[in-house]
Protein backbone atom coordinates (compact mmCIF):
# COMPACT_ATOMS: atom_id res chain seq x y z
CA UNK A 1 0.00 0.00 0.00
CA UNK A 2 1.46 3.00 -0.77
CA UNK A 3 1.59 6.26 1.20
CA UNK A 4 0.24 8.89 -1.65
CA UNK A 5 -2.28 11.29 -0.03
CA UNK A 6 -5.05 11.69 -2.67
CA UNK A 7 -4.71 15.22 -4.89
CA UNK A 8 -1.36 15.55 -3.89
CA UNK A 9 1.09 12.65 -4.22
CA UNK A 10 4.76 12.16 -2.46
CA UNK A 11 6.00 13.98 -5.44
CA UNK A 12 3.65 16.46 -5.40
CA UNK A 13 1.71 15.81 -8.82
CA UNK A 14 -1.59 15.67 -8.47
CA UNK A 15 -2.72 12.27 -7.88
CA UNK A 16 -6.83 11.71 -9.77
CA UNK A 17 -9.21 12.00 -7.07
CA UNK A 18 -12.44 9.65 -7.27
CA UNK A 19 -15.81 11.02 -7.89
CA UNK A 20 -16.61 10.91 -4.41
CA UNK A 21 -13.89 12.45 -2.41
CA UNK A 22 -14.05 15.52 -5.33
CA UNK A 23 -17.54 15.78 -4.97
CA UNK A 24 -17.30 16.23 -0.96
CA UNK A 25 -14.62 18.75 -1.60
CA UNK A 26 -16.47 20.34 -3.95
CA UNK A 27 -19.59 20.51 -1.87
CA UNK A 28 -16.98 21.95 1.20
CA UNK A 29 -15.29 24.35 -0.96
CA UNK A 30 -18.65 26.79 -0.01
CA UNK A 31 -18.77 26.77 3.30
CA UNK A 32 -18.90 24.28 6.61
CA UNK A 33 -21.60 21.34 6.34
CA UNK A 34 -22.93 18.53 8.01
CA UNK A 35 -23.12 14.99 6.21
CA UNK A 36 -26.66 15.49 5.24
CA UNK A 37 -26.40 18.75 3.38
CA UNK A 38 -22.75 17.45 1.84
CA UNK A 39 -25.03 14.64 0.25
CA UNK A 40 -27.76 16.81 -1.04
CA UNK A 41 -24.87 19.21 -2.46
CA UNK A 42 -22.99 16.07 -4.01
CA UNK A 43 -26.68 14.88 -5.64
CA UNK A 44 -27.37 18.78 -6.62
CA UNK A 45 -23.25 19.85 -8.20
CA UNK A 46 -23.34 16.26 -10.05
CA UNK A 47 -26.95 16.80 -11.38
CA UNK A 48 -28.50 14.25 -10.05
CA UNK A 49 -25.59 11.63 -11.02
CA UNK A 50 -23.65 10.57 -8.07
CA UNK A 51 -26.04 9.88 -5.09
CA UNK A 52 -24.33 9.57 -1.88
CA UNK A 53 -26.14 7.08 0.09
CA UNK A 54 -25.52 7.22 4.15
CA UNK A 55 -23.37 4.20 4.34
CA UNK A 56 -20.85 5.36 1.22
CA UNK A 57 -20.84 9.27 2.62
CA UNK A 58 -19.73 8.51 5.73
CA UNK A 59 -16.82 5.76 4.54
CA UNK A 60 -15.68 8.53 2.29
CA UNK A 61 -15.87 10.80 5.26
CA UNK A 62 -13.70 8.65 7.78
CA UNK A 63 -10.89 8.35 4.95
CA UNK A 64 -10.91 11.83 4.15
CA UNK A 65 -10.67 12.66 8.02
CA UNK A 66 -8.03 10.00 7.83
CA UNK A 67 -5.96 11.48 4.60
CA UNK A 68 -6.44 15.05 6.67
CA UNK A 69 -8.35 16.37 3.38
CA UNK A 70 -11.41 17.60 5.81
CA UNK A 71 -11.45 18.07 9.39
CA UNK A 72 -14.32 19.16 11.94
CA UNK A 73 -15.91 22.53 12.31
CA UNK A 74 -15.21 24.07 15.34
CA UNK A 75 -17.60 26.87 14.79
CA UNK A 76 -21.53 25.73 14.57
CA UNK A 77 -24.43 27.20 13.55
CA UNK A 78 -26.63 29.82 15.90
CA UNK A 79 -28.22 27.40 18.45
CA UNK A 80 -31.71 27.95 16.86
CA UNK A 81 -31.03 26.41 13.74
CA UNK A 82 -28.37 23.88 15.06
CA UNK A 83 -28.53 20.65 16.82
CA UNK A 84 -26.14 19.56 18.83
CA UNK A 85 -25.75 16.06 17.49
CA UNK A 86 -24.61 17.11 14.32
CA UNK A 87 -20.98 17.59 13.58
CA UNK A 88 -19.94 20.00 10.76
CA UNK A 89 -17.03 19.44 8.52
CA UNK A 90 -14.59 21.87 6.56
CA UNK A 91 -11.97 21.81 4.12
CA UNK A 92 -8.45 21.46 5.49
CA UNK A 93 -5.57 23.40 3.73
CA UNK A 94 -4.22 20.18 2.03
CA UNK A 95 -8.21 19.52 0.85
CA UNK A 96 -8.07 23.28 -0.50
CA UNK A 97 -4.91 22.00 -2.38
CA UNK A 98 -6.37 18.68 -3.33
CA UNK A 99 -9.32 20.49 -5.15
CA UNK A 100 -7.37 22.75 -6.40
CA UNK A 101 -5.17 20.24 -7.99
CA UNK A 102 -8.16 18.28 -9.44
CA UNK A 103 -9.86 21.23 -10.95
CA UNK A 104 -6.78 22.21 -12.62
CA UNK A 105 -6.22 19.22 -14.16
CA UNK A 106 -9.88 19.05 -15.49
CA UNK A 107 -9.02 22.20 -16.71
CA UNK A 108 -6.26 21.07 -18.63
CA UNK A 109 -7.85 18.08 -19.86
CA UNK A 110 -10.84 20.50 -21.64
CA UNK A 111 -8.36 22.69 -22.80
CA UNK A 112 -7.16 20.04 -24.50
CA UNK A 113 -10.34 18.73 -25.74
CA UNK A 114 -11.24 22.42 -27.19
CA UNK A 115 -7.92 22.00 -28.91
CA UNK A 116 -8.63 18.95 -30.73
CA UNK A 117 -12.70 19.89 -31.11
CA UNK A 118 -13.60 17.20 -29.02
CA UNK A 119 -16.55 19.20 -26.94
CA UNK A 120 -18.55 19.89 -29.82
CA UNK A 121 -18.63 16.44 -31.29
CA UNK A 122 -19.49 14.84 -27.82
CA UNK B 1 -45.55 17.23 8.14
CA UNK B 2 -48.38 14.43 10.12
CA UNK B 3 -48.18 12.66 13.34
CA UNK B 4 -48.44 9.14 11.43
CA UNK B 5 -45.20 10.32 9.09
CA UNK B 6 -43.30 11.65 12.08
CA UNK B 7 -43.96 7.88 14.04
CA UNK B 8 -42.79 5.86 10.69
CA UNK B 9 -39.71 7.74 10.55
CA UNK B 10 -39.10 7.28 14.00
CA UNK B 11 -39.55 3.53 13.16
CA UNK B 12 -37.34 3.49 10.09
CA UNK B 13 -34.80 5.27 11.82
CA UNK B 14 -35.12 2.35 14.59
CA UNK B 15 -34.31 -0.33 12.00
CA UNK B 16 -31.58 1.87 10.64
CA UNK B 17 -30.24 1.81 14.17
CA UNK B 18 -30.07 -2.01 13.91
CA UNK B 19 -28.36 -2.41 10.56
CA UNK B 20 -25.79 0.52 11.98
CA UNK B 21 -25.17 -2.23 14.61
CA UNK B 22 -23.44 -4.64 12.22
CA UNK B 23 -20.85 -1.70 11.15
CA UNK B 24 -17.35 -2.17 12.95
CA UNK B 25 -17.29 -0.52 16.57
CA UNK B 26 -14.59 1.76 15.79
CA UNK B 27 -16.94 3.20 12.95
CA UNK B 28 -19.74 2.94 14.66
CA UNK B 29 -18.65 4.83 17.41
CA UNK B 30 -17.54 7.46 15.50
CA UNK B 31 -19.88 7.60 12.91
CA UNK B 32 -22.95 5.91 14.16
CA UNK B 33 -25.28 8.50 15.63
CA UNK B 34 -24.33 10.68 12.97
CA UNK B 35 -25.50 8.04 10.51
CA UNK B 36 -28.64 7.72 11.64
CA UNK B 37 -29.34 10.99 12.16
CA UNK B 38 -28.50 11.50 8.08
CA UNK B 39 -30.76 8.53 7.61
CA UNK B 40 -33.34 10.18 9.59
CA UNK B 41 -33.14 13.83 7.05
CA UNK B 42 -32.70 11.64 4.10
CA UNK B 43 -36.23 9.94 5.10
CA UNK B 44 -37.82 12.92 5.65
CA UNK B 45 -37.02 14.59 2.41
CA UNK B 46 -37.56 11.32 0.26
CA UNK B 47 -40.67 10.32 1.97
CA UNK B 48 -42.41 12.64 3.76
CA UNK B 49 -41.64 15.93 1.51
CA UNK B 50 -41.80 14.62 -2.06
CA UNK B 51 -43.67 11.19 -1.31
CA UNK B 52 -41.23 8.82 -2.83
CA UNK B 53 -41.80 4.88 -3.13
CA UNK B 54 -40.57 3.23 0.62
CA UNK B 55 -39.86 0.45 -1.23
CA UNK B 56 -37.50 2.10 -3.64
CA UNK B 57 -36.14 4.10 -0.54
CA UNK B 58 -35.22 0.59 1.49
CA UNK B 59 -33.53 -1.13 -1.53
CA UNK B 60 -31.73 1.91 -2.46
CA UNK B 61 -30.90 1.99 1.28
CA UNK B 62 -29.96 -2.06 1.87
CA UNK B 63 -27.93 -1.70 -1.35
CA UNK B 64 -25.21 1.29 0.35
CA UNK B 65 -25.50 -0.08 3.42
CA UNK B 66 -24.18 -3.69 2.09
CA UNK B 67 -21.52 -2.15 0.10
CA UNK B 68 -20.34 0.41 2.49
CA UNK B 69 -20.24 -2.58 5.22
CA UNK B 70 -18.27 -4.85 2.75
CA UNK B 71 -15.76 -1.81 2.50
CA UNK B 72 -15.55 -1.40 5.74
CA UNK B 73 -15.36 -4.32 7.26
CA UNK B 74 -12.44 -5.11 4.68
CA UNK B 75 -10.67 -1.91 5.84
CA UNK B 76 -10.88 -2.72 9.59
CA UNK B 77 -9.71 -6.35 8.79
CA UNK B 78 -6.32 -4.72 6.79
CA UNK B 79 -5.94 -1.98 9.61
CA UNK B 80 -6.70 -5.12 11.93
CA UNK B 81 -3.42 -6.99 9.91
CA UNK B 82 -1.43 -4.21 10.26
CA UNK B 83 -1.74 -3.12 13.46
CA UNK B 84 -0.68 -7.23 14.22
CA UNK B 85 2.24 -6.99 12.17
CA UNK B 86 3.53 -3.63 13.78
CA UNK B 87 2.86 -4.90 17.47
CA UNK B 88 4.76 -8.54 16.39
CA UNK B 89 7.78 -6.04 14.88
CA UNK B 90 7.69 -4.57 18.28
CA UNK B 91 7.75 -7.36 20.03
CA UNK B 92 10.45 -9.32 17.69
CA UNK B 93 13.76 -9.97 20.42
CA UNK B 94 11.39 -9.21 23.53
CA UNK B 95 10.28 -12.15 25.18
CA UNK B 96 6.88 -11.86 25.46
CA UNK B 97 4.51 -12.36 29.15
CA UNK B 98 3.22 -15.22 27.52
CA UNK B 99 6.91 -16.44 26.92
CA UNK B 100 7.52 -15.70 30.40
CA UNK B 101 5.14 -17.59 31.97
CA UNK B 102 5.96 -20.49 29.77
CA UNK B 103 9.69 -20.45 30.57
CA UNK B 104 8.63 -20.67 34.62
CA UNK B 105 6.24 -23.29 33.98
CA UNK B 106 9.00 -25.33 31.92
CA UNK B 107 11.36 -24.36 35.02
CA UNK B 108 9.28 -25.52 37.85
CA UNK B 109 8.19 -29.05 35.80
CA UNK B 110 11.93 -29.90 34.83
CA UNK B 111 13.69 -28.71 38.44
CA UNK B 112 13.87 -31.77 40.76
CA UNK B 113 11.25 -32.65 43.52
CA UNK B 114 11.94 -31.20 47.15
CA UNK B 115 9.88 -30.72 49.92
CA UNK B 116 10.15 -27.04 51.17
CA UNK B 117 9.75 -25.86 55.26
CA UNK B 118 7.37 -22.91 55.35
CA UNK B 119 6.45 -20.95 58.48
CA UNK B 120 6.24 -23.59 61.11
CA UNK B 121 7.41 -21.92 63.97
CA UNK B 122 4.44 -19.21 63.47
CA UNK B 123 1.64 -21.59 62.56
CA UNK B 124 2.59 -23.59 65.76
CA UNK B 125 2.45 -20.27 67.64
CA UNK B 126 -1.14 -19.03 66.04
CA UNK B 127 -2.68 -22.44 67.49
CA UNK B 128 -0.93 -22.11 71.30
CA UNK B 129 0.92 -24.83 70.58
CA UNK B 130 4.09 -25.53 72.80
CA UNK B 131 5.66 -27.76 70.34
CA UNK B 132 8.21 -25.32 68.53
CA UNK B 133 9.52 -28.08 66.75
CA UNK B 134 6.80 -29.16 64.51
CA UNK B 135 7.10 -28.89 60.66
CA UNK B 136 4.64 -28.17 57.84
CA UNK B 137 5.64 -30.10 55.07
CA UNK B 138 4.17 -28.42 51.74
CA UNK B 139 4.57 -30.00 48.04
CA UNK B 140 5.26 -27.88 45.44
CA UNK B 141 2.27 -27.75 43.30
CA UNK B 142 2.16 -25.57 39.91
CA UNK B 143 -0.87 -23.26 40.92
CA UNK B 144 -2.38 -21.02 37.88
CA UNK B 145 -1.83 -17.85 39.47
CA UNK B 146 -4.94 -15.75 38.11
CA UNK B 147 -8.17 -16.38 36.67
CA UNK B 148 -7.40 -13.50 34.44
CA UNK B 149 -6.29 -15.85 31.55
CA UNK B 150 -9.91 -17.85 31.54
CA UNK B 151 -12.14 -14.84 30.67
CA UNK B 152 -9.60 -13.24 28.54
CA UNK B 153 -10.95 -16.40 26.34
CA UNK B 154 -14.10 -16.20 27.22
CA UNK B 155 -14.27 -12.75 25.84
CA UNK B 156 -12.50 -13.61 22.95
CA UNK B 157 -14.81 -16.23 22.48
CA UNK B 158 -17.53 -14.13 22.85
CA UNK B 159 -16.15 -11.44 20.50
CA UNK B 160 -15.98 -14.46 17.65
CA UNK B 161 -19.43 -14.98 17.92
CA UNK B 162 -20.56 -11.85 17.37
CA UNK B 163 -17.88 -11.31 14.82
CA UNK B 164 -19.09 -14.44 13.20
CA UNK B 165 -22.98 -13.40 13.44
CA UNK B 166 -21.96 -10.13 11.26
CA UNK B 167 -20.67 -11.99 8.77
CA UNK B 168 -23.39 -14.21 8.31
CA UNK B 169 -25.67 -11.38 8.03
CA UNK B 170 -23.71 -9.61 6.09
CA UNK B 171 -23.58 -12.97 3.67
CA UNK B 172 -27.57 -13.11 3.62
CA UNK B 173 -27.15 -9.18 2.66
CA UNK B 174 -25.54 -9.79 -0.37
CA UNK B 175 -28.15 -11.20 -2.98
CA UNK B 176 -29.94 -8.09 -1.75
CA UNK B 177 -27.48 -5.61 -2.22
CA UNK B 178 -27.53 -7.12 -5.91
CA UNK B 179 -30.99 -6.95 -6.01
CA UNK B 180 -30.77 -3.34 -5.34
CA UNK B 181 -27.90 -2.43 -7.62
CA UNK B 182 -29.96 -4.43 -10.36
CA UNK B 183 -33.17 -1.89 -9.67
CA UNK B 184 -32.20 1.16 -8.03
CA UNK B 185 -28.79 2.00 -9.33
CA UNK B 186 -28.21 1.25 -13.34
CA UNK B 187 -24.59 1.54 -13.56
CA UNK B 188 -22.88 4.88 -14.01
CA UNK B 189 -25.15 6.91 -11.53
CA UNK B 190 -24.23 5.43 -8.29
CA UNK B 191 -21.63 6.21 -6.14
CA UNK B 192 -20.69 2.80 -4.80
CA UNK B 193 -18.17 1.62 -7.39
CA UNK B 194 -15.83 4.54 -5.72
CA UNK B 195 -14.79 3.41 -2.86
Amino acid sequence: MTDVCPGVGNDRAPVPLTPAVFYILFALADGDKHGYEIAKHVAEDSQGRVRMGTGTLYGSIKRMLADALIEEAEQRPAPDLDDERRRYYRLSEQGHRALRGELARYARVVAVARDRDLLTSA
Amino acid sequence: MNRHGGRRRLQAQRMYRLLVRLYPAAHRRAFGEQMVQTFGDHYRDAIEARGGSRLRFWVAVLADTGTSLLTEHAAEVRARGRRRTSTSRRRRGRPTRGDRMARRGLRRLTAPRRRSVAGSGDITAAQGGGNTGRRRVQRLRYRPSARRPVRVVVRTRHRQLVYHGRIAVLAMMVPLVGVGLGTVWPPGTSAWPYW
